[in-house]
């Protein structure tokens, strides 16, 4: 299912990316690359939309009764 | 926040029990969300989250006042569950329930394997299926994913609070994301 065909360099630039570590002559790269590939697009839109997954998990609605015993 | 809290540990420090109180009280829901998320048990959470609160009062001493009490808080949280994580014996996993689904064990989800079937995706909770999916990263991957996306810390915070290198952090943050990419991409 996953073609990662595309060189792993640009996978890595787009965690690179997401850290909010990416350099201004790379996040130019990737932009090129995402406007001419297809796949590393699609690839791209599901690690942004795993945090945004991950992010939206509420609170748990157990409360703890810490030292409370 | 940082002020309150930083006058709270000084105070601390000096043999005010109350003063710790007041911290116990300001971390503990965030503890506790933590290490539940780190072992799924709320039983197993309060206990470890307690235990924390207990350790670093007992070792406030060791503590520098240079940095931030969270970051220390959450390393003792993170050590304790993560300790905690490799004693339980290998059995437990089977048994246990997956948190946040109701009776599904570690069994049924072994049976349905790692990519259940549209529908059943659609059944569950998303945000319950979200978590257990969290929650089925190695202990290492889970902890930075959670500390980073649900707790909000920064890299370098992470760094603090796991010991561990920033490029680490960075390494783990990536195959988290990774393998949190192939197990929700069909959400």
């Amino acid at each position: 299912m996953d073609k990662l065909d595309c060189n792993k360099e640009i996978i890595q630039l787009m965690h690179i990316y997401l850290d909010g570590d990416i350099s201004m002559d790379d996040e130019a790269k990737l932009r090129k690359h995402l406007e001419d590939c297809s796949d590393c697009q699609k690839y791209f839109h599901e690690l942004k939309r795993t945090i945004t997954l991950v992010k939206s998990v509420e609170q748990v609605e157990a409360l703890p009764t810490l030292l409370k015993r | 926040m940082d002020v309150i809290i930083k006058e709270k540990i000084r105070q601390v420090k000096k043999g005010d029990q109350a003063a710790y109180e007041d911290v116990v009280a300001l971390f503990q829901n965030r503890i506790f969300q933590h290490c539940f998320r780190m072992l799924g048990n709320a039983h197993e959470a309060e206990d470890i989250a307690q235990e924390a609160f207990i350790r670093a009062y007992v070792n406030i001493h060791s503590f520098d006042d240079r940095r931030k009490f969270s970051t220390w808080l959450y390393r003792i949280a993170t050590n304790l569950t993560i300790d905690h994580l490799r004693k339980r014996k290998p059995d437990y996993f089977l048994d246990a329930e997956v948190k946040g689904t109701d009776g599904l064990d570690m069994y049924s989800q072994l049976a349905a394997g790692d990519r259940l079937p549209e529908e059943e995706v659609q059944d569950m909770e998303l945000q319950e299926y979200i978590l257990q999916q969290i929650s089925s990263l190695p202990p290492k991957y889970r902890s930075v994913i959670m500390l980073r996306y649900l707790e909000e810390f920064s890299l370098k915070e992470i760094s603090d609070i796991m010991d561990i290198p920033l490029g680490t952090v960075k390494t783990r943050l990536h195959r988290g994301r990774e393998a949190l990419r192939k197990k929700l991409r069909h959400v």
